[in-house]
């Protein structure tokens, strides 16, 4: 096929892809990488169109972001609750530090916002009336709940937090400890199907994530030579 | 994140952020939409980006937006919209195609005549049908025709002559 001939049904495909039906326009380009070339030179050519038309375009930021706001009112924190120092919150429950953040996940839960089934300190006795008042000094994200799929594959950001929501023991540590070359051992099967929330940074060291997991009740994670035993 | 720290971030990036959606998509309101989306995911993040990478992580939101919206499209759909298909596998910001659409650009509007020019525009990014073209610029149906293959051409021989000199 002449060049004039392969434009000369490039734009009647264009003109007229109803003529044609899916498999045969996949196939025309499979086997002309011609045309192909010739059908991507021209969306090439709209791009650049297109790229030089949206630079010059206005763009009414004060009503887009009117909008925005507007639909997503409930989900911007409130400016008291992101300044709240953490460390006053200690006195309210009257708990020991490192029960706090169990406690912490409770009060979500119990607030209706996140999650089905987080492990909860077990022995924790968190009694909802003191819990209850702390409500207000948590920013408030309703439905905030992402799953590890959307936030870890969605991006290439590499510094992303990873947020295991509900996720086992099982599933989450040995992900966490490939990363620093380690390896989880489970002494204890009973300890696989805890499941946790949890927030994981690349850029922590693998002591301090164990130490933050071990803030949990009813785990127990020891280092020893890359390999974190699960007691 | 506050509403005021938000809506600075949302005014920073927007312009951007919705010109390259538009760059990809063509649609001014699918573009809008990614842009919102992107955002939206970016609200609900339960910890932030840090303030460095929050540009980065909004332009590869948009980016992987747009092509899980293109991946949704039909053989027929992309020849009849000219979607170019997104090879390239996922970029942080980085958009090597800048360049490459500016100088093309540069010769479209150096080296195609302005009649050229507007045939193109209106038939491929207004996407009127032949005789809205030949209406609106008063000439014949072939002669339109005329004029979109010339600038096939012409763009053609640009391309073989861009790859020849890489």
């Amino acid at each position: 096929m002449e060049q004039q001939d392969k434009i000369h049904l490039l734009l009647s495909l264009q003109e007229h892809p109803e003529n044609y039906t899916d498999e045969q326009i996949t196939a025309l380009l499979a086997d002309d990488p011609e045309l192909a070339e010739l059908a991507e030179q021209l969306a090439f050519t709209k791009r650049a169109f297109a790229k030089h038309e949206a630079e010059h375009e206005q763009i009414p930021l004060d009503d887009l972001w009117e909008q925005f706001a507007e639909d997503h009112a409930d989900e911007f924190d409130t400016p008291s609750s992101a300044q709240q120092p953490r460390a006053t919150r200690i006195p309210l429950f009257g708990l020991q530090t490192r029960k706090i953040a169990a406690a912490f996940i409770g009060v979500i839960l119990s607030a209706g916002i996140a999650f089905a089934a987080i492990y909860v300190a077990r022995n924790a006795s968190r009694p909802t009336p003191q819990a209850a008042p702390s409500e207000k000094l948590l920013p408030t994200k309703p439905a905030t709940a992402h799953s590890t799929d959307t936030i870890g594959s969605d991006t290439t950001v590499t510094t992303q937090p990873i947020v295991f929501d509900n996720v086992t023991l099982e599933k989450m540590l040995p992900e966490i400890a490939a990363y620093y070359q380690a390896e989880a051992v489970f002494t204890s099967d009973d300890a696989r199907q805890l499941r946790f929330y949890f927030v994981w940074r690349h850029e922590e060291t693998l002591e301090h994530v164990l130490n933050r997991l071990n803030r949990f009740e009813s785990i127990n994670l020891e280092l020893r030579d890359k390999k974190i035993m699960v007691k | 994140m506050t509403k005021e720290k938000f809506e600075e971030i949302y005014r920073r990036h927007y312009p951007a952020m919705y010109r390259l959606a538009r760059t990809i998509l063509y649609d001014a309101d699918d573009s809008k939409d990614v842009v919102s989306e992107v955002f939206t995911r970016l609200l609900r993040e339960n910890i932030a980006p840090q303030e460095d990478k929050i540009e980065g992580y909004l332009m590869t939101g948009v980016r992987n937006k747009c092509r899980d919206v293109l991946s949704h499209k039909d053989a027929r759909e992309r020849v009849q919209k000219l979607y170019l298909a997104e090879m390239m596998p996922k970029q942080v910001v980085f958009i090597p195609d800048d360049d490459r659409l500016e100088r093309l650009m540069q010769f479209v509007e150096t080296r195609l005549s302005p009649l050229s020019q507007q045939i193109f525009r209106l038939r491929f990014l207004e996407e009127m049908t032949y005789d809205e073209v030949a209406q609106a610029v008063g000439v014949s149906k072939v002669t339109i025709y005329n004029h979109l293959s010339q600038s096939l051409r012409q763009i053609n021989e640009y391309f073989s002559k861009e790859t020849a000199k890489r």
